[in-house]
Protein backbone atom coordinates (compact mmCIF):
# COMPACT_ATOMS: atom_id res chain seq x y z
CA UNK A 1 0.00 0.00 0.00
CA UNK A 2 1.08 3.36 -0.80
CA UNK A 3 1.12 6.46 1.66
CA UNK A 4 -1.60 8.89 1.28
CA UNK A 5 0.28 11.93 -0.16
CA UNK A 6 -0.77 15.65 1.08
CA UNK A 7 -0.90 17.71 -1.48
CA UNK A 8 0.23 21.30 -0.34
CA UNK A 9 -0.51 24.50 -2.22
CA UNK A 10 1.55 25.88 -4.51
CA UNK A 11 3.42 24.18 -7.62
CA UNK A 12 2.16 21.00 -8.60
CA UNK A 13 4.34 18.87 -10.34
CA UNK A 14 2.68 15.89 -12.44
CA UNK A 15 6.21 13.73 -11.26
CA UNK A 16 4.92 14.23 -7.85
CA UNK A 17 2.08 12.31 -8.28
CA UNK A 18 2.70 9.46 -9.83
CA UNK A 19 0.59 6.26 -8.57
CA UNK A 20 2.22 3.04 -7.89
CA UNK A 21 1.23 1.94 -10.81
CA UNK A 22 2.22 4.19 -12.99
CA UNK A 23 5.80 4.14 -11.03
CA UNK A 24 6.29 0.70 -12.82
CA UNK A 25 8.97 1.41 -15.04
CA UNK A 26 8.87 1.42 -19.12
CA UNK A 27 12.12 0.38 -20.71
CA UNK A 28 12.90 0.17 -24.35
CA UNK A 29 16.32 -1.13 -25.56
CA UNK A 30 18.26 -1.41 -28.54
CA UNK A 31 20.98 -3.99 -29.37
CA UNK A 32 22.07 -3.95 -33.03
CA UNK A 33 25.57 -4.41 -35.18
CA UNK A 34 25.96 -0.75 -36.75
CA UNK A 35 27.72 -0.59 -40.30
CA UNK A 36 28.36 2.66 -41.57
CA UNK A 37 29.40 3.54 -44.79
CA UNK A 38 32.29 5.62 -44.15
CA UNK A 39 34.10 4.98 -40.99
CA UNK A 40 33.43 7.65 -38.26
CA UNK A 41 36.08 8.23 -35.14
CA UNK A 42 35.31 7.51 -31.71
CA UNK A 43 34.96 11.20 -30.96
CA UNK A 44 32.29 11.48 -33.83
CA UNK A 45 30.74 8.25 -32.39
CA UNK A 46 30.77 9.81 -28.53
CA UNK A 47 29.38 12.82 -30.13
CA UNK A 48 26.33 11.40 -32.00
CA UNK A 49 25.03 8.92 -29.56
CA UNK A 50 25.43 11.85 -26.46
CA UNK A 51 23.34 13.55 -29.04
CA UNK A 52 20.88 11.08 -29.07
CA UNK A 53 20.76 10.44 -24.64
CA UNK A 54 20.62 14.28 -24.49
CA UNK A 55 17.53 14.74 -26.68
CA UNK A 56 16.18 11.77 -24.90
CA UNK A 57 16.61 13.64 -21.54
CA UNK A 58 14.78 16.50 -22.92
CA UNK A 59 12.03 14.69 -24.44
CA UNK A 60 11.15 12.97 -20.74
CA UNK A 61 11.31 16.82 -19.07
CA UNK A 62 9.46 18.35 -21.32
CA UNK A 63 6.65 15.42 -21.06
CA UNK A 64 7.46 15.59 -16.91
CA UNK A 65 8.50 12.28 -16.76
CA UNK A 66 11.42 10.68 -14.78
CA UNK A 67 14.30 9.30 -16.40
CA UNK A 68 15.21 5.64 -14.11
CA UNK A 69 18.15 5.97 -16.40
CA UNK A 70 19.36 5.73 -20.05
CA UNK A 71 22.72 3.77 -20.34
CA UNK A 72 24.74 3.08 -23.75
CA UNK A 73 27.25 0.83 -24.66
CA UNK A 74 29.67 0.71 -27.83
CA UNK A 75 32.06 -1.78 -28.11
CA UNK A 76 34.34 -2.49 -31.26
CA UNK A 77 37.90 -4.04 -32.03
CA UNK A 78 38.46 -4.58 -28.20
CA UNK A 79 37.88 -0.81 -27.74
CA UNK A 80 34.64 0.41 -25.92
CA UNK A 81 32.45 3.44 -24.69
CA UNK A 82 29.60 3.73 -21.93
CA UNK A 83 27.88 6.46 -21.47
CA UNK A 84 24.74 6.99 -18.73
CA UNK A 85 22.49 9.45 -17.96
CA UNK A 86 19.50 9.50 -14.94
CA UNK A 87 18.71 13.24 -16.69
CA UNK A 88 20.83 15.00 -14.82
CA UNK A 89 23.11 15.31 -17.57
CA UNK A 90 25.30 12.84 -19.78
CA UNK A 91 28.15 10.88 -17.86
CA UNK A 92 30.12 8.88 -20.84
CA UNK A 93 33.74 7.12 -20.20
CA UNK A 94 35.44 5.17 -22.71
CA UNK A 95 38.57 2.82 -22.98
CA UNK A 96 42.46 4.26 -23.56
CA UNK A 97 42.31 4.28 -26.99
CA UNK A 98 38.55 4.26 -28.32
CA UNK A 99 38.64 8.01 -29.20
CA UNK A 100 41.39 8.21 -31.79
CA UNK A 101 40.08 4.96 -33.40
CA UNK A 102 37.89 5.07 -36.36
CA UNK A 103 35.27 2.42 -36.70
CA UNK A 104 33.16 0.79 -39.93
CA UNK A 105 31.40 -1.37 -37.57
CA UNK A 106 30.68 -1.71 -34.23
CA UNK A 107 27.67 -3.12 -31.30
CA UNK A 108 25.52 -0.82 -29.44
CA UNK A 109 23.63 -1.48 -26.91
CA UNK A 110 21.38 1.25 -25.31
CA UNK A 111 18.63 0.78 -22.66
CA UNK A 112 16.05 3.53 -21.77
CA UNK A 113 13.98 2.97 -18.71
CA UNK A 114 11.21 5.95 -17.98
CA UNK A 115 8.73 6.19 -15.43
CA UNK A 116 5.29 7.53 -15.58
CA UNK A 117 4.84 6.64 -19.47
CA UNK A 118 3.96 3.59 -21.29
CA UNK A 119 6.34 1.32 -22.64
CA UNK A 120 4.69 2.10 -26.34
CA UNK A 121 4.81 5.65 -26.12
CA UNK A 122 8.41 5.15 -24.91
CA UNK A 123 8.82 2.78 -28.03
CA UNK A 124 7.16 5.30 -30.17
CA UNK A 125 9.31 8.43 -28.63
CA UNK A 126 13.01 6.53 -29.01
CA UNK A 127 12.15 5.95 -32.56
CA UNK A 128 11.41 9.11 -33.39
CA UNK A 129 14.19 10.91 -32.02
CA UNK A 130 17.38 8.11 -33.06
CA UNK A 131 15.39 8.46 -37.01
CA UNK A 132 18.05 10.84 -38.32
CA UNK A 133 20.81 9.38 -35.85
CA UNK A 134 23.15 6.60 -36.94
CA UNK A 135 21.45 3.93 -35.22
CA UNK A 136 19.43 3.71 -37.74
CA UNK A 137 22.74 2.96 -40.52
CA UNK A 138 22.74 -0.68 -40.30
CA UNK B 1 30.83 -18.20 -0.41
CA UNK B 2 29.93 -14.85 0.97
CA UNK B 3 27.11 -12.41 -1.04
CA UNK B 4 27.12 -9.03 -1.53
CA UNK B 5 23.72 -7.51 -2.56
CA UNK B 6 24.48 -4.20 -4.36
CA UNK B 7 20.66 -2.30 -3.90
CA UNK B 8 19.88 0.80 -4.79
CA UNK B 9 17.24 3.01 -7.24
CA UNK B 10 18.18 2.65 -11.29
CA UNK B 11 20.99 5.23 -12.02
CA UNK B 12 22.05 5.71 -8.21
CA UNK B 13 25.90 4.20 -9.29
CA UNK B 14 26.07 0.49 -8.36
CA UNK B 15 27.63 -0.75 -11.42
CA UNK B 16 30.38 1.95 -10.24
CA UNK B 17 30.51 0.73 -7.05
CA UNK B 18 30.99 -2.79 -7.80
CA UNK B 19 33.70 -1.83 -9.95
CA UNK B 20 35.59 -0.09 -6.80
CA UNK B 21 34.48 -2.80 -4.66
CA UNK B 22 35.50 -5.55 -7.04
CA UNK B 23 38.77 -3.96 -7.20
CA UNK B 24 39.27 -4.15 -3.83
CA UNK B 25 38.67 -7.56 -2.83
CA UNK B 26 40.66 -8.24 -5.93
CA UNK B 27 43.80 -6.92 -4.11
CA UNK B 28 42.76 -8.11 -1.07
CA UNK B 29 42.06 -11.68 -1.49
CA UNK B 30 45.03 -11.76 -4.32
CA UNK B 31 42.71 -14.05 -6.68
CA UNK B 32 40.39 -12.09 -8.91
CA UNK B 33 38.97 -15.49 -10.49
CA UNK B 34 37.58 -16.22 -6.86
CA UNK B 35 35.03 -13.18 -7.21
CA UNK B 36 31.90 -13.39 -9.58
CA UNK B 37 29.54 -10.71 -10.69
CA UNK B 38 25.86 -11.40 -11.14
CA UNK B 39 24.10 -8.64 -13.17
CA UNK B 40 20.31 -8.44 -13.40
CA UNK B 41 18.74 -6.10 -15.81
CA UNK B 42 14.95 -4.99 -16.59
CA UNK B 43 16.25 -4.51 -20.41
CA UNK B 44 16.45 -7.38 -22.94
CA UNK B 45 20.05 -7.10 -23.03
CA UNK B 46 22.95 -6.33 -20.77
CA UNK B 47 25.08 -3.59 -20.37
CA UNK B 48 26.48 -3.17 -17.06
CA UNK B 49 27.53 -7.14 -17.61
CA UNK B 50 29.60 -5.48 -20.87
CA UNK B 51 31.35 -2.49 -19.17
CA UNK B 52 32.32 -5.10 -16.19
CA UNK B 53 33.67 -7.96 -18.04
CA UNK B 54 35.44 -5.54 -20.27
CA UNK B 55 37.79 -5.08 -17.09
CA UNK B 56 38.49 -8.55 -16.69
CA UNK B 57 35.96 -9.87 -14.58
CA UNK B 58 33.83 -12.96 -14.30
CA UNK B 59 30.12 -11.84 -15.07
CA UNK B 60 26.78 -13.48 -14.72
CA UNK B 61 23.22 -11.85 -16.29
CA UNK B 62 19.79 -12.33 -15.80
CA UNK B 63 17.90 -10.28 -18.18
CA UNK B 64 13.90 -9.05 -19.29
CA UNK B 65 13.22 -9.04 -15.55
CA UNK B 66 13.67 -8.86 -11.71
CA UNK B 67 14.54 -11.37 -10.25
CA UNK B 68 12.55 -10.45 -6.75
CA UNK B 69 9.75 -10.87 -8.95
CA UNK B 70 9.80 -13.00 -12.13
CA UNK B 71 13.44 -14.57 -12.42
CA UNK B 72 13.46 -15.59 -9.19
CA UNK B 73 13.90 -19.55 -10.22
CA UNK B 74 16.89 -18.50 -12.47
CA UNK B 75 18.55 -16.24 -9.68
CA UNK B 76 18.74 -19.38 -7.81
CA UNK B 77 19.96 -21.71 -10.46
CA UNK B 78 22.49 -19.31 -11.80
CA UNK B 79 23.84 -19.10 -7.75
CA UNK B 80 23.94 -23.03 -7.62
CA UNK B 81 25.37 -23.25 -11.11
CA UNK B 82 28.21 -20.66 -9.95
CA UNK B 83 28.93 -22.03 -6.79
CA UNK B 84 29.30 -25.59 -8.42
CA UNK B 85 31.80 -24.54 -11.11
CA UNK B 86 33.96 -22.29 -9.32
CA UNK B 87 33.27 -21.79 -5.77
CA UNK B 88 33.85 -18.33 -5.93
CA UNK B 89 34.57 -16.45 -2.07
CA UNK B 90 32.39 -13.46 -3.32
CA UNK B 91 29.54 -13.22 -5.30
CA UNK B 92 28.72 -9.51 -6.32
CA UNK B 93 25.40 -9.44 -7.21
CA UNK B 94 23.54 -5.99 -9.09
CA UNK B 95 19.55 -6.37 -9.14
CA UNK B 96 17.95 -3.87 -11.18
CA UNK B 97 17.09 -0.77 -9.68
CA UNK B 98 13.56 -1.41 -8.47
CA UNK B 99 14.37 -4.59 -6.63
CA UNK B 100 13.21 -4.66 -3.11
CA UNK B 101 17.05 -6.34 -1.31
CA UNK B 102 14.84 -7.76 1.74
CA UNK B 103 13.16 -10.37 -1.47
CA UNK B 104 16.36 -10.80 -2.90
CA UNK B 105 17.32 -11.89 0.42
CA UNK B 106 14.65 -14.10 1.22
CA UNK B 107 15.23 -16.18 -2.19
CA UNK B 108 19.34 -16.60 -1.08
CA UNK B 109 18.55 -18.03 2.83
CA UNK B 110 16.25 -20.45 0.69
CA UNK B 111 19.70 -21.75 -0.15
CA UNK B 112 21.76 -20.80 3.02
CA UNK B 113 23.65 -23.84 3.25
CA UNK B 114 26.20 -22.84 0.36
CA UNK B 115 26.00 -18.78 1.59
CA UNK B 116 28.06 -18.31 4.38
CA UNK B 117 26.56 -14.68 4.94
CA UNK B 118 24.76 -11.74 2.31
CA UNK B 119 26.17 -8.25 3.32
CA UNK B 120 23.15 -5.41 1.45
CA UNK B 121 25.44 -2.15 0.45
CA UNK B 122 22.56 0.43 -0.43
CA UNK B 123 23.81 3.17 -2.92
CA UNK B 124 21.67 6.65 -2.80
CA UNK B 125 21.46 9.15 -5.89
CA UNK B 126 21.61 12.31 -3.32
CA UNK B 127 20.90 14.38 -7.07
CA UNK B 128 17.71 12.46 -7.02
CA UNK B 129 16.86 11.67 -2.93
CA UNK B 130 14.10 14.00 -2.61
CA UNK B 131 12.32 13.72 -5.82
CA UNK B 132 12.46 9.91 -5.81
CA UNK B 133 11.18 9.91 -2.08
CA UNK B 134 8.34 11.34 -4.00
CA UNK B 135 7.78 9.54 -6.66
CA UNK B 136 8.20 5.79 -5.14
CA UNK B 137 8.76 6.40 -1.38
CA UNK B 138 8.01 2.49 -0.32
CA UNK B 139 10.97 0.93 -2.89
CA UNK B 140 13.63 3.77 -1.71
CA UNK B 141 12.66 3.51 2.01
CA UNK B 142 12.84 -0.72 1.59
CA UNK B 143 16.24 -0.08 -0.19
CA UNK B 144 17.41 1.82 2.99
CA UNK B 145 16.22 -0.40 5.71
CA UNK B 146 17.46 -3.23 4.42
CA UNK B 147 21.16 -2.09 4.30
CA UNK B 148 24.25 -2.58 6.08
CA UNK B 149 26.33 -0.19 4.44
CA UNK B 150 24.75 3.09 2.85
CA UNK B 151 26.83 4.62 0.07
CA UNK B 152 24.89 8.37 -0.10
CA UNK B 153 26.63 9.06 -3.65
CA UNK B 154 26.95 11.95 -5.86
CA UNK B 155 27.93 13.79 -3.40
CA UNK B 156 30.47 16.19 -5.26
CA UNK B 157 27.12 17.26 -7.29
CA UNK B 158 24.87 18.54 -4.79
CA UNK B 159 25.47 20.78 -1.78
CA UNK B 160 26.57 20.50 2.12
CA UNK B 161 23.60 20.91 3.78
CA UNK B 162 21.61 19.17 1.54
CA UNK B 163 23.77 15.91 2.29
CA UNK B 164 23.73 17.12 5.34
CA UNK B 165 19.78 16.56 5.22
CA UNK B 166 19.67 13.26 3.51
CA UNK B 167 22.23 11.89 5.87
CA UNK B 168 19.73 12.73 8.51
CA UNK B 169 16.74 11.11 6.97
CA UNK B 170 18.33 7.93 6.01
CA UNK B 171 20.16 7.54 9.67
CA UNK B 172 16.70 7.56 11.01
CA UNK B 173 15.20 5.32 8.68
CA UNK B 174 17.85 2.48 9.46
CA UNK B 175 20.35 3.22 12.60
CA UNK B 176 21.91 0.21 12.18
CA UNK B 177 24.17 0.55 8.78
CA UNK B 178 27.14 2.32 7.90
CA UNK B 179 26.76 5.31 6.45
CA UNK B 180 28.68 7.37 4.26
CA UNK B 181 28.41 10.17 1.64
CA UNK B 182 31.05 9.44 -1.22
CA UNK B 183 31.55 10.30 -4.64
CA UNK B 184 32.05 6.77 -6.32
CA UNK B 185 33.62 8.00 -9.61
CA UNK B 186 36.23 10.00 -7.44
CA UNK B 187 37.10 7.05 -5.64
CA UNK B 188 36.22 4.69 -2.36
CA UNK B 189 38.36 5.06 0.91
CA UNK B 190 39.14 1.09 1.34
CA UNK B 191 38.16 1.98 5.26
CA UNK B 192 34.30 1.89 4.01
CA UNK B 193 34.30 -1.69 2.81
CA UNK B 194 36.28 -2.86 5.31
CA UNK B 195 32.81 -1.70 7.82
CA UNK B 196 31.58 -4.52 6.61
CA UNK B 197 33.81 -6.64 4.82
Amino acid sequence: MSSIKRIKPGIINKKDFYSPQQAEPSVYGINKSIKLECPETGKALKIKYKKIIEAIEQWADHKDYAIGHIKLYIDSDNENLWAASTGCGVNVQSSPLFMEKEYQCYNVVMTVIVLGVSNTELKEAIQNLITNLPVKNQ
Amino acid sequence: MKIILFSGFLGSGKTSGILALIEYLASKTGQPDKIVVVENEIGGAGIDNQIISSKGYEVKGLYSGCICCTLAGDFVECINQIYTKMQPEYILFEPTGVAYPERIKRIIEQYAEIIEGIITITVIDSQRFNKLMRITPDLIKAQIKSANLILVNKCDLVNKSEIDDILKEVSLLNKKASLFPVSIMSGIDIKIWKEVL
